[in-house]
């Protein structure tokens, strides 16, 4: 209780309101059992649907599914690939036929036993356009899904593809069963180490230990609850108070002032989620190779770094992150080069003053911040940038890829083939939705890499597609942020993965 | 003693009444309110619901929401008026309800000069401001000094700098022209559209009245805030747009104050002496009915343009106002808000400055109403 | 009276079917493609409009209009586009929250409003008067969210005294349940305080003006508060 101010007499009203206050916090804290243990963890947007193949959103979305359910394989911290539903795996030589072992036993949390039907039938699911999955295009290389046996299952890819491995471990791969895909949005039944208890949109989504998990000694919370919690200040301020155990993804500016707590602390780790601006290569004047490079040289990255993300983060060439092996660190990243760019932007015609319209979607002050100060160098090139922050879902529904100037963020993928395939090869679905590049060098070098199972082979093949960038690109990838969780200093175990999540399952509550 | 806690009691008995109908009309301003409340508090309530459909475009979940807080709303006015009614004689007996839009504000008992000069005074440093933006500022609104940022005030930086190392004092000067332009348009939107409509209502009677009254019915029962938030969640944001969808809103009670004051003038005899004379619907509207009906319009507009900066803010803040990085105190609040314990000046300053423009118009709007409608500012 | 009363609910369903018009129409002008936005950005106009069919967005207006307001006064709200589960069951959990926290307002606000009101007008002059005055119009001059911020800096973080989060469960206690609403309330009293100060003030001198005018002519000499 802190000090009141010196009383000359302690009357009755002053000793009332003493013990009034005193009372106060007990008053406030819920009492809970003695025995359970409860984490509540904050996140500031709420999970869009509770359908692991429908999901879009990331964040929330994909730490209740990793919560919730298994997938056939899942990624460590350090993102080698390793088994979850799935004990082994073997692919054949050509890369064609991937063929996974199902661990026996697992069973949902009505009591069905997983069997290999429900695997062909998540991945069908995937597959189907009714269903709408963002997954689908990633998986389109695969031909056909069959159940050998109750616990093997065989996929048929058209094309050899060297990391099935790891991208069936994408969280919209959760294996679901067809016996309960009407519940799936209302209540949830996966394999994984909680179970779902229910979910009040905009308030919380709460779940419970599942005691006939396949892991032993796993999870050891008793209860997990997701605590929606929008604003950041009271989010922290809720972490400090003891109201909530952890925080979701903290911004720059709350890292800076919960590393001054005393009652938690800051976990953060380098992770794979980028931001950057992006041209769309279809729409004039960005059809001009040169405007393109004028803009690349328009961009000071370290500098964009220290302003939006107060340091949290690492300058990058391309969505291979810098903490990646293949990714090259003799290629200098430097500053703006101004005389160049308008040297540039004058030889394509483009004259000083030109008025640019850069489409950002909000909610996101670290991107504001980044956009904002990219308007500040483009000035000095007599680029003069409107800024038109929309709303985050609307952005995403209308702006994304069909207007010709804006910034954009993605959370990372687990391959260097997932980060960048979808984005640079000319058949990549996000390069069709998002920016029309086409490069037939860039396609091939695409296309050797994700066929080769040789590491040196792809670190050389990768290496070369991050040098053809710097030429001519349909966006600056700026940087790989940080993600960052506030923790209470009474939680352990708590592991924060560069996948942009937390693992609750090894988490437990001191005193 | 006693003598004087019998009068308190009476005195009491009968004050009451007419608050407790005004309580019922503030559920208008709540509804708005806890818009931001929920939002900052992460209160899952339906104002929080309704923000997120809109942001997600969830389309049933934006129709159910919006007419069950319409409804509420419809069903507060509703109660309102009974109240009024029960309280009021005249309405007892098929009345009409007097318009309570022009609510009394200044108390009385403070002497007509103190709240105009005040106010005024005010007014006047801000309109300076704004005006001389350009040449008094320091620096300009969007210059970033990176190495300075989160200064404290000094002679360099009279209110410090953001996040940014923008200044922040020469922010509050472009701000100010923002907040007023917002505040002027808005207010001129609605009076350009209201003042005619309830002239005419007033003036002519009849069917004309009737079709003008139910559709002010119809567009005052909306909560104020959800038909700003549908407007602007529909077109991408901008100064004008905000202040269109604000001046739109402002109409009804502009038309309803309008109306009621033209009714009241259409008893005296300079308006039969006019239409005797054969004067022309204009020439009565504009030479003789607009004349009188300024002073309360006067009052209205004060009370519209401090609602529209506040709503300004609030819009602001739920991230469908004014766009970055235009210096606008609503923003600059929202902003600095992550920043609040480290560099607290960021939201402190334009805190400050927007609560003085408020309270100085609405010092304003109070001295006027004493001046110019001696029948409600009283003789004390 | 009564006619009264009835003038005004018949007026109130009227506008209701007017505002359930207007809402319906407008949202249904909203640029966005709902099926599109539903479907994903992968989603082919085929699929998109199998899915317009599907939800009835191809027939006309008016007789989406009609479905959508009968299965609304029956109680079925629809389907959520994003979330897929029922809107009704969500909606009216948040509307309970809402009506907890409009009327706990309500009720601080009617009742410091006409405390504060009657003191500012009993001791009219002096200083409860003006600290009154000064009181309300500062809590009025700034828009909610900056009040609220302020409140959760000091109480929830600075001092720990009450939680910075607005809601806790019933069944986490009522004890926890009020303390969470301490904040929000005093948050919107702040704002909406001075409406109602001001206007109980005025009444209340004028009541009070009016009763000892009263009791100075009836001891038959002019009298003075």
């Amino acid at each position: 209780m802190r000090e009141t101010s010196l009383q000359p007499r302690i009357t009755r009203r002053s000793a009332l309101k003493m013990a009034g206050a005193a009372a106060l916090p007990a008053l406030i804290k819920p009492t809970r059992a003695a025995e359970e243990s409860v984490l509540r963890a904050a996140f500031a947007i709420q999970p869009s649907t509770l359908d692991p193949q429908k999901m879009r959103v990331g964040g929330v979305d994909y730490n209740y599914v990793y919560n919730c359910f298994s997938r056939l394989t899942a990624q460590d911290p350090k993102l080698q690939v390793q088994p979850d539903l799935a004990t082994s795996r073997e692919a054949a030589e050509d890369l064609k036929t991937w063929t996974f072992h199902l661990r026996p036993g697992v069973k949902f949390h009505n009591g069905k036993p997983l069997d290999a039907a429900d695997v062909v039938f998540t991945f069908k699911r995937i597959l189907d356009k009714e269903v709408g999955s963002v997954l689908r295009v990633n998986f389109s290389i695969v031909d056909s899904i069959e159940a050998i046996d109750p616990l093997t299952v065989r996929f048929n890819l058209s094309i050899p593809y060297a990391d099935l491995a790891a991208a069936v471990a994408a969280y919209q791969a959760a294996i679901v069963s067809e016996s309960m895909v009407d519940t799936l949005t209302t209540h949830p039944i996966g394999t994984g180490p909680f179970r779902f208890v229910e979910y009040r949109p905009g308030d919380q989504l709460v779940m419970e230990r599942n005691p006939d998990y396949f892991l032993p000694d796993v999870p050891t919370l008793d209860r997990a609850i997701i605590r929606i919690i929008p604003e950041f200040t009271t989010s922290v301020a809720a972490l400090e108070s003891g109201a909530v155990d952890a925080v979701f993804d903290l911004p720059p500016e709350q890292i800076e002032k919960l590393a001054k707590s005393i009652v938690a602390h800051v976990d953060e780790v380098q992770a794979g989620r980028w931001q950057g601006i992006i041209w769309n290569c279809e729409m004039k004047p960005f059809d001009d190779p040169r405007i393109r490079r004028a803009l690349n040289k328009l961009i000071d990255k370290q500098a964009i770094v220290d302003i939006a993300m107060f340091g949290h983060a690492t300058p990058t060439l391309t969505p291979i992150p810098p903490f990646h092996p293949y990714f090259r660190k003799d290629i200098p990243i430097g500053g703006a080069d101004i005389a160049g760019a308008k040297k540039l932007l004058a030889e394509a015609g483009i004259p000083s003053g030109w008025e640019l319209e850069m489409y950002v979607p909000g909610n996101n002050p670290a991107r504001e911040r980044l956009a904002t100060a990219f308007r500040e160098t483009a000035k000095q090139a007599g680029i003069n940038v409107q800024l038109r922050i929309a709303p985050p879902d609307k952005f995403f529904a209308e702006m994304e890829g069909k207007v010709r100037f804006s910034a954009d963020g993605f959370y990372g993928r687990a391959t260097p083939d997932l980060m960048v395939y979808p984005w640079y090869h000319s058949s990549g679905s996000w390069n069709n939705t998002l920016w029309h590049y086409h490069n037939p060098e860039v396609d091939k070098v695409l296309d050797a890499a994700r066929a080769t199972s040789s590491t040196a082979e792809q670190a050389r093949l990768y290496g070369r597609f991050q040098e053809m960038l710097l030429d001519d690109s349909p966006g600056s990838i700026i940087y790989v942020q940080n993600f960052a969780c506030g923790v209470s200093n009474k939680v352990e175990g708590l592991v924060i993965s560069p996948l942009m999540l937390m693992d609750f399952s090894k988490a437990a509550l001191t005193a | 003693m006693p003598e004087r806690l019998v009068i308190l009691r009476h005195a009491l008995r009968n004050a009451l009444i007419p608050s407790i109908t005004v309580l019922a009309q503030d559920f208008g301003f709540l509804i708005g309110g806890i818009v931001a409340v929920e939002t900052v508090f992460a209160f899952p309530g339906l104002g929080r619901m309704l923000v997120t459909a809109l942001e997600r475009q969830d389309l049933p979940l934006m129709q159910a929401a919006i007419l069950v807080l319409t409804a509420v709303y419809c069903l507060a006015n509703l109660t309102a008026d009974l109240l009024y009614g029960v309280a009021n004689p005249r309405i007892r007996y098929g009345g009409a309800i007097d318009d309570l839009a022009v609510a009394p504000a200044l108390p009385r008992g403070r002497r007509l000069p103190t709240a105009l000069v005040v106010g005024g005074g005010f007014v006047l440093i801000l309109i300076v401001a704004a005006a001389s933006a350009q040449w008094i500022a320091p620096y300009p609104y969007d210059q970033m000094h990176i190495r300075d940022r989160f200064s404290t005030p000094s002679l360099h930086y009279l209110a410090g700098t953001d996040e940014y190392g923008r200044d922040v004092f020469s922010r509050l000067l472009f701000g100010s022209q923002l907040s007023l332009v917002l505040g002027i348009a808005a207010t001129l939107i609605s009076m350009g559209i209201g003042v005619p409509l309830g002239l005419i209502a007033g003036y002519r009677r009849g069917a004309t009245d009737e079709l003008i009254t139910r559709t002010l019915d119809v567009m005052m029962a909306f909560p104020p805030i959800m038909l700003v938030l549908l407007i602007l969640a529909v077109t991408p944001p901008s100064l004008m747009k905000t202040a269109i969808a604000i001046g739109v809103l402002a109409v009804a009670p502009i038309t309803r104050v309008t109306r009621s004051v033209t009714l009241d003038l259409m008893s005296g005899e300079f308006i039969e002496a006019a239409r005797a004379r054969g004067e022309r619907l204009r020439y009565i509207l504009v030479r003789e009915l607009l004349p009188n009906v300024w002073p309360v319009l006067m009052v209205e507009a004060s009370l519209r343009v401090v609602f529209a900066v506040l709503l300004g803010a609030v819009l602001s803040f739920l991230g469908f106002g004014v766009q970055p990085p235009a210096a606008d105190w609503g923003l600059m609040i929202s902003n600095g808000r992550a920043f609040v314990e480290t560099a607290p000046w960021i939201s402190l300053a334009p805190g400050i400055a927007m609560s003085l423009t408020v309270i100085g118009i609405s010092l304003v709007g109070d001295g006027l109403r004493e001046v110019l409608d001696p029948r409600l500012g009283g003789r004390r | 009276m009564a006619a009264y009363v009835a003038q005004r609910l018949v007026s109130v369903v009227v506008i209701m079917v007017a505002i359930s018009i207007l809402v319906f129409l407008a949202t249904h002008a909203l640029p966005s493609n709902a099926a599109a936005l539903i479907l994903g950005q992968y989603s082919t106009p085929e699929m998109q409009a199998a899915l317009e069919h599907k939800l009835g967005f191809d027939q006309p207006l008016p007789v989406q209009y009609w479905h959508w307001a009968s299965h609304m006064l029956q109680g079925d709200m629809g389907q959520s586009f994003e979330m897929e589960r029922p809107v009704a069951p969500m909606l009216w959990d948040a509307f309970g929250r809402f009506a907890i926290l409009a009327l706990s307002s309500m009720a601080v606000v009617s009742t410091v409003g006409l405390a504060l009101g009657v003191i500012a007008a009993v001791w009219r002059g002096r200083w409860p008067d003006h600290a009154a005055s000064v009181f309300t119009y500062f809590g009025v001059s700034l828009p909610e969210f900056y009040w609220g911020l302020v409140l959760v800096l000091i109480f929830g973080s600075t001092f720990h005294l009450l939680p910075s989060t607005g809601y806790a469960s019933l069944s986490d206690g009522v004890g926890a349940f009020l303390a969470h609403l301490v904040l929000p309330v005093a948050t919107l009293t702040l704002t909406l305080l001075a409406h109602v100060t001001r206007l109980t003030r005025s009444s209340m001198m004028e009541a009070l003006d009016s009763m000892y005018v009263k009791v100075a002519r009836a001891r038959g000499c002019p009298n003075a508060w």
